[in-house]
């Protein structure tokens, strides 16, 4: 019965042109869905790495944890020495910005140098770790005053305790 | 026309329209891309989002585990001594989880020093109690210092040392009534002195022998010397220094109408038992238990160093009669002490 069709079909020139017409259109429409499957796919991945680089550091931050062991003024040498330790659940806490403030005056510091107890220099603190950090202040502390330090890390976590000068 | 049929008819229409099959094929392909794209990125988020959950909740737990530690640290005690100071502690656990020490720091709250103990590895369970002894390094202290500490736990929290105040305030009540000098008397020794060479030694020094019963040596160039530990409970805590005049005397009841007596001038001994033929002052610091030798028969500073034995024998009582400087003021205490035996 097909056999007999087939020479049939192909000396109709309508249903030929319809068959390779109807190719042709499927063909593009395909073409089509794959080009937009590829290109919605590739802004799909983009915006899962943005989400999860954005859900990774948020969960770094919240895994860090700074305590301040000690913040010491020394008046003589107008310096603030300030002891931490890393008692959160993350390596590689670094300091990246401290605040010394009261409710009148203000100052940052962005170069920090941290060093281990021990006196070497330190890039960041692992888990249990303890150093420290010491700032110059440009002009000195009121005396018995209640002053704050703030510290910014790395990875933007902030950490803040008052000290009496 | 039934419903079926029509339905039968519209199909064969539409799959012999090339427009019309295209677009079924189109829709068909959106329709898959769209529900994989948007199953793909909601379990992406549903995973992140699970694992920012976790971290909220192992922060909350940190939080909660720091919030419930709950650390003791009583009867703090400092005694310094040449740029280092001993602190004792009683440590309790009264949490419900156990704790790890991880610092301990010390301030000198009259001079404005510090230092910290350097890493420690103490753990507590909960409920669990430890004594905490610890020297810690503060350059420029001194004696009679005040101190203030506190601790560092694995957690992040600060731990204050609370004073013996309680006892001290006894003591120093009954130092402001009866004399600012305390003696040990369970640490009360005697030695035998002999002659070696030119010097002057202590027997068997440090050990000695229980000062209580003293069998006295026989024979040329031989003494007794006492060993006694002062501690300087001076209310305002001033340093005690003991001229050479001070003196360990007994007396011994022979008859009830002739007592006779016998006594042992201060002395100083050097760290091998040796007996220094001058003399420098004794300095009792304040709460530092120093030991004090008694052994010549006179004021080694007027007539140097000479042994000395009791003539009598039997029980005799022992007093201290102790003479120098508090704060640079003039000091004399006397103290009824022990009783001896003397063979």
């Amino acid at each position: 019965m097909n056999s007999k069709k087939a020479p049939k079909l192909l000396r109709n020139k309508r249903a030929v042109n319809a068959v390779i017409s109807s190719v042709i259109l499927t063909g593009a429409v395909i073409a089509i869905s794959f080009a937009v499957l590829v290109w919605a796919q590739s802004h799909s991945l983009s915006y899962n790495e943005q989400y999860g680089e954005a859900i990774d550091s948020d969960i770094a931050r919240l895994k860090e944890r700074l305590a301040f062991e000690y913040v010491f003024y020394n008046r003589g040498e107008s310096n603030l020495t300030a002891y931490i330790m890393n008692c959160g659940t993350i390596d590689d806490v670094t300091v990246q910005t401290v605040y010394v403030s009261n409710a009148t005056w203000r100052r940052s510091f962005s170069s920090i140098s941290l060093k281990f107890l021990n006196g070497t220099l330190a890039q960041s603190l692992s888990r249990g770790k303890e150093g420290y950090f010491i700032l110059s202040l440009p002009t000195p502390l009121t005396s018995n005053a209640i002053y704050h330090v703030k510290i910014i890390t790395g990875r933007g976590s902030t950490f803040e305790t008052t000290f009496i000068a | 026309m039934k419903p079926h049929l029509l339905l039968k008819k519209k199909l064969k229409k539409l799959v012999n329209d090339p427009r019309g099959f295209s677009a079924i094929v189109g829709t068909i392909f959106m329709v898959i891309v769209v529900i994989l794209l948007t199953t793909n990125v909601f379990l992406w988020t549903l995973s992140q989002n699970t694992l920012y959950n976790e971290a909220v909740k192992e922060k909350n737990q940190l939080e909660v585990d720091r919030l419930n530690e709950r650390i003791k640290a009583f009867d703090a005690t400092y005694t310094a001594a040449s740029d280092k100071v001993s602190v004792s502690a009683q440590l309790q656990n009264q949490g419900p989880l156990s704790v790890q020490i991880t610092n301990l720091w010390v301030r000198n709250i009259d001079k404005n020093l510090y230092n910290f103990s350097g890493t420690l590895n103490v753990n507590l369970q909960p409920g669990g109690n430890s004594t905490l002894t610890i020297d810690v390094t503060v350059i420029g202290s001194a004696p009679g210092d005040r101190f203030s500490s506190w601790l560092i736990t694995g957690r992040g929290n600060v731990v204050p040392l609370q004073e013996r105040e309680q006892e001290e305030i006894i003591v120093a009540q009954v130092a402001y009534g009866i004399g600012a000098v305390s003696m040990n008397f369970t640490d009360f020794k005697y030695y035998n002195v002999t002659k070696k060479g030119s010097s002057w030694v202590l027997n068997n020094y440090p050990n000695g022998i229980d000062g209580y019963t003293v069998i006295q040596p026989s024979g040329k160039d031989v003494g007794i010397a006492f060993q006694v530990y002062f501690t300087n409970f001076d209310i305002e805590k001033r340093e005690i220094k003991l001229s050479s005049t001070s003196v360990l005397w007994t007396l011994f009841p022979v008859l009830p109408t002739q007592p006779r007596g016998a006594m042992w001038y201060i002395v100083n001994v050097n760290g091998d038992g040796t007996i220094a033929s001058t003399f420098t002052t004794v300095t009792l610091q304040y709460a530092v238990p120093t030991p004090v030798f008694f052994a010549s028969s006179n004021d080694v500073k007027v007539g140097g160093f000479s042994p000395s034995l009791s003539s009598y024998t039997g029980t005799a009582p022992v007093n201290l009669a102790l003479v120098g400087t508090i704060g640079g003021s003039p000091f004399g205490q006397n103290i009824p002490f022990v009783s001896i035996y003397v063979k």
